[in-house]
């Protein structure tokens, strides 16, 4: 009997698992096999030539794609500290009594909504120095004399590419963290304030803890999504000015998309997975505790 | 019984018929996509042959799903509209089909030799001339008469003088802005300075020469108009065409570039503010003996893996050839690739302008026609962008991106071997 209920079990599982191997297994074993081979389209035929691992080697040895790692590197290290950092802010403040929370709630939520791209469009028309409402309002308030060139100075893009991607990653942190602040039960607030605990003990030694498993989820998730920014760049700059805002997922498009060589895009995206998984494993090791380990 | 009969047959009749409906399948953007619908309805009450679309959000989305129907054997589009830069690539891929037996003469003797030319690959022909644009050169008659011109200067230093006069006067803060993001916009406006210099890109054994002296002084100008003349918006580095155009739009500049034909915009009070002000000008150049643009034309191709060929080049007939231009032109404002149609008076009369756009048509050059172009444009870009920021001097930054097309090219020859 118990054997006929688990084999049911299979077989209503099947479907869903033969999807699964086909929409995400197979895409991801058939990056590999191309990463090890040169691809070309020649009068109507593809043709793959074994390269071995020199797709990866060339890869690895192309200063042209450390320095877009580097300048994606940027980008996670904000996201990771300063979006999750503003993003526990952020929904401290809106888990507070407050007039009007529904509607601060969805400005909130508003960034993390758009599509990717109406977000990078946006920032464009923010950041630019003519016409963008950065510049107004900085001279407006004094701050500046003259409007600052955002887009086209090198010393100013990443940064402001910086702080456009923080937007968005800052509201989904801050979704995260209130919904965490939701399931902490209020006794425990209460029984803290018995024992004369004051509002920022409270959050220090009751919500920091509570909330340690949504920080670990945010940074994991954060990492992920922040190595595979790609619209915000595409949109805005284009790579430039001079390449400084090459990030790793759109030299990876470039490649396949662009050069046609989809061996190496491949290639690239392998050693992105590499990189991103070995530090998830590495927060696993240095961060993570798990329920009886603390 | 007898009904039932008669109903089995109809059914039968019906399906048969449907069967043997001819299908072509068509993918692009959503521009015009009224006009394309009414058109293939007429093209299939003239044949019965039923063209259907698919639609992308943009236009260059088009390229990932043609791609990938190319990999899956090219029978899922039959027709496609192809850009001037990706015919070689195309081409050498066997993604796209010649139409040589079909292009007749009196067909090559009307086209506008750019963009026919523009759809030429190794002595064949691929496409029919469509969307045969250029970036036309526009001024701000009024402006200039400001400062005291009638006529807009033929060389390169008689436009630096007239910016600093029309900047000197207060009239606009800079003189024009030029649509260079590190994006293929920017290709686009170097190809048209740098052969307004006299340059070109690479000789007949695809050896590079853009990096020659004329290269360097075009490169150097651009700089100049930037840094030194200051005549040029800055933030002209992050802006593409769109951007440009606002200015233009805004009279925040004098003069500038724009595609397709520009006057129908500039003309229009809801989106202009300077209505019946601005004028079609030939690109200036460096001696007033090169006044060439650049051009962007695309055409209607035929896949390699479509069952019906000889339907796919009716429809690309009926579409894009000269009577099907004209009403394009006529109906939905697309620029034509055909002196007969440049010619008609009904559609001369549709904008002013017109003559000198035509004019202009006669000195246009187009982006490097190699199949490498893609990969070649993105270092390109970079390096002129080093240039365009001072990080490099602009003879360096071009000495590299020549010597990353010949990697480029050899790695292609290579492979292709």
């Amino acid at each position: 009997m118990e054997k006929r209920k688990r084999r049911l079990g299979y077989l209503i599982i099947l479907p869903a698992v033969l999807i699964l191997i086909l929409v995400l297994l197979f895409p991801l074993l058939y990056a590999f096999y191309l990463s090890l081979f040169n691809v070309r389209f020649f009068r109507g035929k593809i043709s793959f030539s074994f390269v071995g691992l020199n797709n990866y080697l060339d890869v690895l040895i192309d200063r042209t794609w450390w320095r877009s790692f580097l300048n994606t590197g940027y980008f996670v290290i904000f996201d990771v500290t300063v979006g999750i950092f503003l993003g526990f802010i952020g929904a401290l403040i809106l888990n507070r009594r407050l007039p009007l929370k529904s509607l601060w709630i969805s400005l909130v939520l508003l960034p993390y909504v758009l599509p990717p791209i109406v977000h990078a469009l946006i920032w464009k028309w923010a950041f630019n120095a003519s016409y963008g409402f950065i510049n107004h309002t900085l001279i407006l308030f004094g701050v500046i004399e003259k409007p600052i060139s955002w887009l086209t100075n090198p010393n100013w893009v990443l940064p402001s590419l910086i702080v456009a991607n923080l937007w968005q990653g800052t509201a989904f942190a801050t979704i995260i963290y209130l919904g965490g602040m939701k399931s902490i039960p209020d006794e425990l607030y209460e029984a803290a304030k018995i024992d004369g605990a004051g509002r920022i003990q409270s959050v220090w030694y009751i919500t920091v803890p509570l909330l340690k498993p949504f920080t670990q989820l945010l940074l994991v998730m954060k990492t992920i999504l922040t190595f595979k920014l790609f619209e915000l760049v595409y949109a805005v700059t284009g790579g430039g000015p001079a390449g400084l805002t090459r990030v790793v997922s759109f030299e990876i498009y470039r490649t396949a998309f662009e050069a046609y060589k989809f061996g190496r895009a491949s290639a690239m995206s392998y050693i992105l997975l590499g990189i991103v998984s070995l530090l998830v494993i590495l927060y696993r090791k240095l961060l993570f505790t798990y329920a009886g380990e603390e | 019984m007898k009904k039932l009969f008669v109903a089995v047959f109809l059914c039968f009749a019906v399906v048969t018929l449907m069967a043997n409906t001819i299908e072509l399948n068509t993918i692009f953007g959503p521009e015009d996509l009224g006009y394309y619908i009414q058109r293939n309805q007429m093209f299939y009450d003239k044949t019965g042959v039923r063209v259907n679309i698919t639609v992308v959000p943009y236009g260059r989305d088009q390229n990932i799903k043609l791609i990938a129907s190319m990999l899956a054997g090219g029978s899922q589009y039959d027709i496609f509209i192809i850009d001037c830069v990706e015919v070689p690539m195309y081409v050498e891929s066997g993604w796209v089909l010649p139409i040589d037996q079909w292009l007749t003469e009196d067909l090559k003797n009307d086209a506008v030799p750019f963009a026919l030319s523009g759809m030429a690959y190794e002595g064949h022909w691929y496409g029919l001339p469509w969307v045969s644009e250029w970036k036309s050169f526009v001024y701000n008659r009024e402006l200039i008469k400001k400062v005291g011109y009638t006529e807009f200067p033929k060389t390169w230093d008689g436009v630096v003088e007239l910016s600093k006069k029309l900047q000197q006067a207060g009239l606009v803060k800079y003189a024009t802005a030029w649509s260079w993001a590190q994006k293929e916009s920017l290709i686009c406006d170097f190809v048209a300075i740098l052969s307004s210099f006299g340059g070109k890109f690479f000789d007949e054994n695809l050896n590079p020469v853009f990096n020659d002296e004329k290269g360097v002084q075009a490169v150097q100008f651009m700089v100049d108009m930037i840094y030194k003349h200051q005549i040029v918006n800055p933030e002209s580095l992050a802006w593409t065409e769109p951007e440009v155009y606002k200015a233009i739009y805004n009279k925040d500049i004098a003069f500038g570039m724009m595609w397709g034909l520009p006057l129908i915009d500039l003309d229009n009070p809801e989106i202009s503010n300077g209505p019946g002000e601005w004028e079609i000008g030939l690109m200036p150049s460096v001696d007033g003996r090169h006044p060439y643009s650049v051009s962007g034309p695309m055409g209607w191709a035929i896949s390699y893996g479509t069952k019906n060929p000889k339907e796919a080049f009716e429809y690309i007939k009926f579409l894009a050839g000269p009577q099907g231009s004209l009403d394009a032109a006529l109906k939905a404002g697309i620029v034509p690739g055909w002196k007969s149609v440049w010619e008609n008076p009904e559609f001369q009369k549709t904008i002013r302008g017109l003559d000198k756009m035509y004019e202009q048509a006669m000195y246009i050059v187009h982006r490097p026609q190699v199949p490498w172009y893609l990969e070649f444009s993105s270092v390109l870009q970079e390096e002129l962008h080093n240039a365009l920021t001072r990080r490099k001097s602009p003879q360096a930054a071009l000495n590299d991106a020549a010597k990353a097309a010949i990697n480029i090219r050899d790695e292609w020859q290579k492979q292709k071997k």
